[in-house]
């Protein structure tokens, strides 16, 4: 356990919009390689250049996952945050804190 | 009558065009490159979101850690597809080129089946003849022999050269064709990692000349998987032929620049990367000026090369060195060094003067061939200002670091060629450097616009190649030439060492007035000139490097009488400009600029 922790959920968000871009970025970079033409090699080399692509292709569609996970992850790590901390806040704001007949 | 039998050998049953698609192929390595760029911005930009503003904590830790992981992991198979790519691109042009070899078998083919066809016909056709006839038809038969002989030797060739080409490709891709190889850093070639193995590899301590020895000892395929796997070190290395430097430094400026122009597109360039890009795209700019590049004399494109490329030495100054011509065949050879305020920005400039010494070399020259070359390979001093300019360290330095260059173009051939070293104003000194103090093997030797010859060169023979191969070109009104000592006074540390235009260092000092020189004034902008076309200086420049000194323009050496201020005789000489045999230095001369006036 550390000594403390603090957060600000919005920086989190933002760094979720990241993981959510570079998500895209995978994607992308998955259809290229799908649609990578290995017919233009010598018919000794096509194998393994569609072997090539199959596991590149497959490891891009992976960290796009990766990305969207990381994405997630953070947001509902700031949703959590938020509502701890409003979950806090009304049960400091139910407890009554005076004495006397205002009680 | 009496039957004469003449042997007709039978042709090759036909040639082979190797299969695949060069284009193809090269469009699939850029995709690959691409891939590879996108793996690094997705490293770049997952450290940059691994760091979290306000937050910190156990799960900030975590989150942090694991988001520095994927990041390190997507930039290492970013590296693996770039090595990938390299090679397919590489075996690409070498694909390319066995198919022109081959469709040029097919011609000599088809060339030779009909001369058998004719000969058959011609034999068939023979009855009753002379002697002599049947001679003739001897004759044709040994000579077709022997053709279709070398028919089939070229074909065994293409054969195995296209099957090693083959091997190279599958290599590319077996070695990076599942996840752990990826992350591994892999990605390289067996090949090329067992030839780096080997004695006399980069690296392994070997000299130059034992580099050489190892290179030429590996096949063509070894060659190209390692200037594919390991193009850094196969740019870079002395003794290595330059055509082979050559190809892994444009591989390496390509990337470069795909890389970074990605970047910049994105707004992702960082600190120090902006400067990087413009050394990129300077090169490629001094590149493409050195491969368009026509010489006038035979209207023919000589081709440039690039010997040098590392865009972030230096502290981002940069090294390059780029020539017009080929520095693996070329008769006469020149290496200019320029001085301060140089850096990897100014190549264009520096490739269109080496250009212009080519073209001076080459016009009414001997007819040998030329290769010349800007060498911009140590830390120049920034300005005039800088401390740098007024010591004589960085020449120290960079003479050494020439001096090694030096070594290295004559280690990467093994025939004899006419070496002439140029180095100007600051360069002057290093160039004097690399002479005096190494074992740099130049046959001559020219400073120009020089602020004095350096170290303890006192005199042009301390330069160890003979007093009549020491040239000095300095334009009466370049004040930076007057800098060096000379005289018994000295001038109290102003330049770096001794004048050698003048009469106590006796170099061979030849004519380099301007015709546009206004007055007395002596100035900087005099101190540009020593490269302009049609200048007394450039005609003179290219006699040397044509290896020609006995046509060199001679000037009277400068001196200091002890009773007075130093003097040069040629402040008063009427300068010459586009004149035959003493300042014309191109067939297409500007008469209107130098018209005299």
């Amino acid at each position: 356990m550390s000594s403390g922790f603090g957060v600000n959920p919005e920086a989190l968000e933002y760094r979720a919009g990241t993981w959510r871009d570079l998500s895209t970025l995978m994607s992308d970079t998955q259809s290229e390689l799908d649609s990578a033409p290995a017919g233009v090699f010598p018919p000794s080399v096509t194998g393994a250049a569609r072997a090539f692509l199959a596991t590149w292709s497959a490891a891009a569609g992976e960290s796009s996952d990766m990305a969207s996970a990381y994405a997630a992850s953070l947001s509902a790590t700031s949703t959590s945050y938020l509502a701890s901390d409003q979950a806090v806040d009304d049960a400091f704001g139910g407890l009554d804190a005076h004495l006397g007949p205002s009680r | 009558m009496s039957t004469v039998t003449i042997q007709v050998p039978d042709l090759p049953a036909r040639v082979r065009l190797p299969e695949g698609d060069p284009g193809g192929i090269d469009d699939f390595a850029r995709r690959v490159a691409a891939a590879g760029n996108r793996y690094e911005e997705f490293g770049t930009r997952a450290t940059q979101a691994s760091q979290v503003t306000d937050w910190f904590g156990d799960a900030y830790a975590a989150y942090s850690d694991t988001a520095r992981t994927a990041a390190a992991e997507h930039d290492e198979v970013a590296g693996t597809m770039r090595r990938v790519s390299r090679m397919l691109s590489a075996t690409s042009d070498t694909l390319s080129d066995l198919q022109a070899v081959a469709r040029r078998l097919i011609d000599h083919r088809a060339d030779l089946s009909a001369r058998r066809g004719q000969l058959l016909a011609d034999i068939a056709a023979a009855q009753d003849v002379d002697p002599e006839v049947i001679r003739a038809l001897q004759d044709r038969a040994r000579s077709l022999t022997t053709e279709v002989m070398t028919l089939h030797r070229d074909i065994a060739s293409l054969e195995q050269r296209t099957s090693a080409n083959e091997d190279l490709m599958r290599q590319a891709f077996v070695g990076a064709d599942t996840l752990g190889e990826g992350l591994a850093g892999g990605g390289g070639s067996p090949l090329a990692t067992a030839a780096m193995g080997r004695p006399g590899a980069p690296g392994s301590g070997a000299t130059p000349r034992e580099t050489a020895a190892w290179w030429a000892g590996l096949s063509d395929a070894e060659q190209e998987a390692l200037i594919a796997a390991y193009p850094s070190v196969i740019g870079r290395t002395d003794g290595l032929p330059a055509t082979a430097r050559d190809q892994a430094n444009r591989a390496m400026l390509d990337e470069h620049l795909a890389r970074m122009e990605s970047r910049e597109a994105d707004g992702l360039l960082g600190e120090g990367e902006e400067r990087f890009l413009e050394n990129i795209r300077a090169t490629r700019d001094a590149l493409d000026s050195a491969d368009e590049y026509v010489d006038l004399t035979t209207g023919e494109r000589p081709g440039g090369q690039l010997w040098l490329y590392d865009p972030t030495a230096f502290d981002g100054d940069g090294r390059v060195a780029i020539a017009v011509g080929d520095l693996d065949t070329a008769e006469d050879v020149a290496v200019r060094t320029p001085g301060i305020t140089n850096d990897m920005t100014k190549a264009r400039a520096l490739l269109d003067e080496a250009a212009n010494v080519y073209e001076s070399a080459r016009f009414e020259g001997d007819g040998s061939s030329v290769a010349s070359m800007m060498w911009m390979g140590y830390d120049a001093p920034d300005s005039f200002v800088d401390h740098a300019t007024a010591t004589e360290g960085r020449a120290a330095e960079g003479g050494a670091q020439l001096a090694d260059s030096l070594d290295g173009l004559r280690a990467a051939r093994p025939d004899d060629f006419h070496l002439t070293a140029i180095g100007h104003s600051y360069g002057s000194t290093t160039t004097a450097y690399a002479v005096a103090d190494s074992s740099a093997d130049v046959d001559d030797v020219v400073l120009v616009g020089s602020p004095g010859a350096g170290g303890d060169n006192s005199h042009a023979t301390d330069l160890g190649i003979g007093r009549d191969h020491v040239w000095v070109g300095r334009n009466s009104r370049d004040i930076v030439g007057t800098f060096g000592d000379e005289g018994w006074i000295g001038k109290g540390g102003l330049g770096l060492g001794t004048d050698p235009s003048s009469e106590g260092f006796d170099a061979q000092r030849f004519e380099a007035e301007d015709v546009d020189r206004s007055g007395w004034h002596r100035g900087i902008e005099p101190h540009g000139n020593y490269f302009r076309p049609d200048t007394e200086s450039l005609y003179n420049i290219g006699r040397i490097v044509d290896g020609q000194g006995g046509d060199v323009n001679l000037a009277e050496q400068s001196y200091d009488p002890w009773y007075d201020a130093p003097r040069d005789p040629e402040v008063d000489r009427t300068p010459s400009g586009g004149e035959e045999g003493r300042s014309l230095t191109s067939p297409d001369g500007d008469e209107e600029l130098f018209d005299g006036s």
